[in-house]
């Protein structure tokens, strides 16, 4: 057994660690390492990988793993066991003299430097990189099982030795099943060859299809040129028949045959046209016969009827004649009738125009009395009409003197108030003189003469002039005398004006006129209205009516009829209805005496004529009769007719005897004999023609045709079907067989890819089993987890959840560990956080799963969550407590 | 004494549709060429007239060409022949004979026997009843006018008919256009002339089948033939000589390979062959074989094919079975050997297009495998 056990690590001035650290009591199975973030976890792991597989003089390396800013030289230290044997690796990197490596085996074996380098890659089978930094393809078997953080849900490809290893571990065959390199170039040329006659969808390539297209033409060309010879055999054959069938025409002398019988009908045809002749001539002698018979008949006919019609005659004559006499005596006595009714209408009327005289008379008394009442009506309405309009006139005219208006008036009397009160003002400021005039003196006051006593009040500046004393100019008052004097006189000139306008003296007066006006606009609006009572239209139109009235009274006066008093209506109206009547009848009488008159009249006239025409025709028919018995007497007519009756019947025997003669012949037998044999005759001949037409027709086409040897070229054509035919066989068995070598070579070949991944997939079960029950894994021919199968689909690796992808790619490592572990090569499967993304069921079974295969292989579990990886049953190193100093000691 | 050259079917325009490429087109020009062939020989040896009992031409629509050429063919025999119409160049209506009179091309010397009279020849020392065939079939025996026509007197009385003898001919011959086994008997005849097999064939003392002249299939019996006839006189029995003036061996055999050394004896069994240009060869194989041996049979038989005439290869009697060494050879490992696997169990199964397109299967991958290793 040789298990790797990983059991310690030391790391100094190894990036965050500066100072020394050491994790110690790692476990043989399953180990978690847990610690917060940033405590160092993954430097731990980056420490494990440098001490196993980087170089200690790689300058990448060294300057990879240094502490930021420091040019200390970084080291690790790693005990590990193999199986029983334990050992301890030591790595310092640095180019300096200090750098190197160094591995001591438990037995005390020591390999120092690059020799230590060489025992390191044979013990865990990988190699160190050539130059730089080691890859993770350098890392073997181990890299691909060593999860870095965040790297876990990637998909999961082992590198090209872990390839190998896994390879050689499971079957040693395994390059043979593929075929290596030259299984893949055979495949590539049979592909290329099946592409080479087929389609992508399996069909045949144009080249070839049209070689398949080729044939088809050809075989219907083939088939056009045999039904071709096969129609000209037939024509051949039809020539023979036609050959035949002439030949039968010479040899049996159809035709000739045929004109004798023909002939021999005719010669038949023309004995019984002469028998038919005979009769038809019979036939023609009788109808001539009867014909002068037919003539002499109505001959005698005619002259009998002649006979009888002037006897008939006569006799008519002489009645009609007799009827003609006694209507003469009947005519007189209808004109006296008739001369009679006339006269008793002719009364009859005259009565009847002098009652319709009495009865307008009558009217007319009644409708000049309604005038008359009608007409005094309007007299009086017409009267007080007149009046009123008399009365109405009178008013305008006494209005239009008046000229105050009660606006004037108002006015007027405002006037009068100032008047007074400036008059009041005038004489407060006047100067009162009391004068007696006691001389003879002429005193005057501004020319107005005083005399007697008297006082006076002097306004304004005056002059007193005393005759013969000279003058005394007095001015009285106070300064605005003359202010008042002046208003005082506008107001009277304006109380002037308005008198004088009003025409009224003084405002007593002028209200009096006010008052005469209001009374006769007044007495106005009442006669307007007696106007309209009467005379509604105006008086004018009731003039109108009124003369009009008065000429229509006038009218019937003028005739002159009203001297005798008027009738009575009623019964000068009966008087008039019985005169009408009485017209009636007699009217009737005259119309019925006319017409018998007429009667009479016409019946005579009407005898008279008849008379005169038969008088005329029975001279006439006599004479005729004379003139035909002179010619042929009645006796001579009446024994020719016998005669011609005689001949007749003889003519009729012969007809009989030879109309038997020819209807014994058989004549219509006759005729169609004849027809038949010339309408046989007319068909072999037009047979025979019809058949050397045809004969010469097919002679000619079928030399024609015979030259182009229709044979041999349906034999040339067979020559190319056949070739063509046998060249698509070969291809379809070429294209057939490309086909099935393809097919089975890359079935094969899937089987093989299957047979390779089975120790995988197999290892890899149980774990999906417990992961997620019902999936299968699918692993592709290069040992990479492509995918699942579920509920038989097939789900890619990268369609599932981070987590899902996450936890497979785990259990896929762990199928790789167990099948190296069982091939014996030692392996320890790390994982750095790789279950990150995992729910809490998930976890719970991944840590199962872990414990399990850690029995398999040590299992070393970096986390950040202690607490959900404390009860893994493994091995639990809490890295805080476990690294005392360890972080933040820079 | 006459000499009389009696010959038949020479069925000329004749296609061979079974033949690719240049060879059908040699073996239809041979049989004029052979033609050609009679009217010497026919010179040579003082013949004094020649008898064609039917089937001149292949068909009665064979070209104006191949008639004109047919007639220039007889050009090298100066003295009578008689051209008789069999089944496929039946008198008809319409027919290469009424064709060929048509065209005046028949030579003076030439007779078409188109009616059933008799044709006297050779100064009236001759007197040849001929039995033309007016229909492609013929269901009496036309051949029974021979028995009433009237003697020639010391003349010889040859008859010359094309059909079937009676109660004589293989089974596989034409039923049709019966003739009597003894006409030559009640007839009288001194010989009777006969075409339609296409073998050498005596009935009796006076009755031949002369066979056609030049082969043209597999199963004839003694072709390429015609018959020199001396009759001394009237009632003298015959002298038949049959004298080979056919170019082609129609040669059909059965060879199985087993091993190097079958392949090795099929070698020298060809290269033994006289004339090969005149072989016409159908050869059958069964056998078994690994891949590269039925490779190497291939490059023998491709040698071969140039060599002879004619080479047509049936080798579907050939089993493939590759060996463990063909599958070293091929460097079959892994899936290529299962898939050779497949292919020989496809080989035994019951689809016989499966079995012959996985044999082709298995050769194509040998061969991609061994190009591969080259």
């Amino acid at each position: 057994m040789n298990r790797l056990w990983i059991r310690s690590l030391e790391v100094e001035t190894f990036r965050q660690y500066r100072k020394p650290v050491l994790v110690n009591g790692i476990g043989r199975d399953l180990t978690v390492l847990a610690g917060e973030n940033e405590i160092g976890k993954s430097t731990l792991l980056a420490a494990l990988e440098a001490a196993f597989f980087e170089r200690w003089k790689s300058a990448p390396s060294i300057e990879s793993f240094r502490p930021y800013e420091s040019e200390a030289s970084p080291r690790v230290a790693v005990s590990f066991s193999l199986g029983e044997t334990e050992y301890r690796l030591e790595k310092i990197f640095s180019q300096r003299a200090e750098g190197g490596m160094s591995l001591v085996c438990g037995d005390g074996q020591r390999w120092e430097g690059e020799r230590a380098e060489k025992q390191l890659e044979e013990l865990l089978d990988f190699e160190h990189s050539p130059k730089g930094r080691s890859k993770p393809e350098h890392h073997g078997v181990t890299g691909t099982l060593w999860i870095h953080q965040g790297d876990a849900w990637k998909p999961v490809q082992p590198n090209a030795r872990s390839q190998t290893a896994l390879g050689q571990m499971f079957d040693a065959e395994m390059t043979d099943l593929l075929g290596g390199e030259h299984g893949e170039a055979l495949r590539r040329r049979v592909q290329a060859l099946r592409d080479g006659y087929l389609t992508k969808t399996g069909k045949l390539r144009k080249e070839y299809q049209d070689q398949v297209d080729e044939l088809e033409a050809c075989r219907n060309e083939r088939a056009g040129a045999q039904r071709r010879l096969a129609e000209f055999e037939q024509q051949v054959d039809q020539l023979s028949r036609l050959r035949r069938s002439l030949r039968e025409f010479t040899k049996k002398a159809l035709i000739e045959r045929a004109r004798e019988k023909h002939q021999a009908a005719r010669a038949r045809k023309s004995e019984v046209q002469a028998l038919e002749r005979r009769a038809e001539q019979a036939r023609e002698a009788l109808r001539s016969a009867e014909a002068e018979l037919k003539l002499g008949r109505r001959e005698l006919a005619e002259r009998q009827e002649l006979v009888e019609g002037v006897e008939s005659g006569r006799k008519e004559l002489q009645g009609l004649r007799e009827q003609l006499a006694p209507l003469d005596g009947e005519i007189a006595e209808r004109e006296k009738t008739l001369r009679e009714a006339e006269e008793a209408l002719k009364a009859a009327r005259g009565e009847q125009e002098t009652a319709r005289k009495e009865t307008q008379r009558a009217h007319r008394a009644v409708r000049a009395r309604e005038i008359s009442e009608k007409l005094s009506a309007l007299e009086d309405r017409h009267a007080r009409a007149r009046a009123a309009a008399e009365s109405r006139a009178k008013a305008r005219e006494a209005l239009g003197k008046i000229r105050v208006e009660p606006e004037g008036l108002v006015e007027l009397e405002s006037l009068e108030r100032d008047l007074r009160v400036e008059r009041e003002r005038l004489k407060a400021v006047a100067t009162e003189l009391a004068y007696e005039i006691t001389g003879s003196r002429r005193v005057s006051l501004d020319g107005e003469r005083l005399q007697g006593e008297g006082n006076l009040s002097v306004t304004g500046e005056s002059r007193l002039e005393i005759d013969g004393a000279g003058s005394i100019r007095i001015r009285a008052g106070q300064a605005n005398t003359g202010e008042i004097e002046a208003s005082l006189r506008s107001l009277e000139a304006r109380r002037t004006e308005l008198l004088e306008r009003m025409a009224a003296p003084d405002a007593a007066t002028a209200r009096q006129l006010l008052e005469r006006r209001r009374s006769a606009e007044r007495e106005l609006d009442h006669q307007d209205e007696r106007l309209a009572t009467y005379a509604p239209g105006g008086l004018e139109e009731l003039e109108a009516q009124l003369s009009e009235t008065r000429a229509e009274l006038k009218a019937p006066e003028a005739d002159g009829v009203n001297r005798d008093p008027p009738p009575d209506m009623q019964a000068a109206e009966e008087a008039l209805s019985s005169a009408e009547e009485s017209v009636a009848a007699r009217l009737q009488q005259q119309e019925a005496s006319a017409g018998a008159f007429q009667d009479v009249r016409e019946r005579s006239s009407k005898l008279r004529a008849r008379v005169g025409v038969l008088d005329e025709k029975q001279q006439e028919r006599e004479a005729q009769l004379a003139q035909a018995r002179d010619a042929e007497p009645d006796r001579e007519l009446a024994r020719r007719v016998a005669e011609l009756e005689r001949e007749v019947d003889e003519k009729k025997k012969s007809l009989a005897t030879a109309s038997g003669a020819h209807e014994a012949s058989a004549p219509a037998e006759v005729a169609a004999e004849v027809e038949r044999t010339e309408k046989a005759l007319q068909e072999l001949k037009a047979e025979k023609e019809r058949l050397e037409r045809e004969q010469h027709g097919l002679e000619r086409e079928l030399r024609a045709a015979g030259r182009d040897g229709l044979a041999e070229t349906v034999g040339d054509l067979d020559v190319k079907y056949r070739h063509l035919e046998a060249e698509v066989a070969q291809i379809r068995a070429r294209a057939h067989a490309v086909d099935l070598l393809h097919v089975t070579l890359e079935a094969a070949r899937a089987d093989a890819d299957e047979a390779i991944v089975r120790p995988v997939v197999e290892r890899m079960q149980p774990y999906i089993r417990q992961l997620l029950p019902g999936a299968r894994p699918v692993v592709s021919p290069e040992l990479g987890l492509t995918g699942i199968l579920r509920d038989g689909r097939k789900e890619g690796f990268e369609s599932l959840s981070i987590g899902t992808r996450e936890q497979l790619a785990v259990l896929m490592r762990l199928a790789y560990a167990d099948l190296l572990t069982e091939a014996g090569v030692p392996v320890a499967v790390i994982l750095d956080d790789a279950l990150a993304a995992s729910d809490d069921q998930r976890r719970e079974r991944m840590k199962q799963i872990l414990f399990q295969a850690a029995k398999k292989f040590q299992v070393i579990v970096f986390t950040c969550h202690a607490g959900a990886y404390r009860d893994t049953g493994g091995q639990f190193i809490d890295l805080e407590t476990s690294l005392p100093g360890s972080t933040g000691n820079a | 004494m006459l000499k009389i050259l009696h010959t038949a079917d020479w069925q000329i325009g004749r296609r061979f549709a079974s033949f690719h490429g240049d060879a059908a087109a040699l073996l239809r020009n041979q049989r004029l060429e052979t033609v050609q062939a009679i009217a010497k020989l026919a010179t040579e040896r003082g013949i004094d007239a020649v008898l064609v009992a039917g089937d001149v031409f292949e068909d009665n629509q064979v070209s104006d060409e191949t008639l004109r050429r047919t007639m220039n063919a007889l050009q090298g025999f100066e003295g009578p022949w008689v051209l008789l119409p069999g089944n496929h160049d039946a008198a008809l209506s319409e027919s290469a004979w009424t064709r060929l009179e048509a065209l005046r091309a028949v030579p003076a010397n030439v007779r078409l026997a188109l009616q059933a009279t008799p044709i006297t020849l050779c100064e009236g020392r001759l007197q040849v009843l001929p039995a033309p065939l007016c229909a492609r079939q013929e269901v009496m025996d036309v051949t029974e006018w021979f028995d009433g026509a009237p003697g020639g007197g010391a003349a010889l009385r040859v008859g010359l008919a094309h059909g079937s003898v009676t109660e004589t001919l293989p089974d596989q011959a034409d039923a049709h256009n019966p003739i009597a086994k003894d006409r030559a008997a009640s007839a009288g005849l001194d010989y009777l002339a006969l075409g339609d097999w296409h073998g050498t064939l005596q009935v009796d003392a006076r009755t031949w089948y002369a066979g056609t002249p030049e082969p043209d299939r597999f199963r004839s019996k003694e072709p390429g033939n015609v018959l020199i006839v001396t009759i001394a006189e009237h009632g003298a029995e015959p002298v038949v000589e049959p004298v080979r003036v056919g170019r082609y061996r129609w040669l059909r055999e059965e060879k199985p390979v087993f091993e190097a050394e079958g392949i090795t004896a099929l070698d020298g069994w060809l290269n033994s062959l006289d004339e090969p240009d005149s072989v016409i060869l159908r050869l059958s194989l069964s056998g078994e074989l690994n891949l590269g041996l039925r490779e190497e049979l291939e490059t023998v038989l491709e040698t071969h094919r140039a060599r002879l005439h004619y080479l047509d290869v049936d080798d579907t009697g050939i089993a493939l079975q590759p060996s463990e060494d063909d599958l070293a050879d091929m460097r079959a490992k892994g899936f290529v050997r299962e898939a050779v696997l497949s292919l020989q169990e496809i080989q035994q199964g019951d689809d016989e297009g499966m079995r012959e397109a996985a044999t082709r299967a298995l050769r194509i991958l040998y061969r991609e495998q061994k190009a591969l290793r080259a």
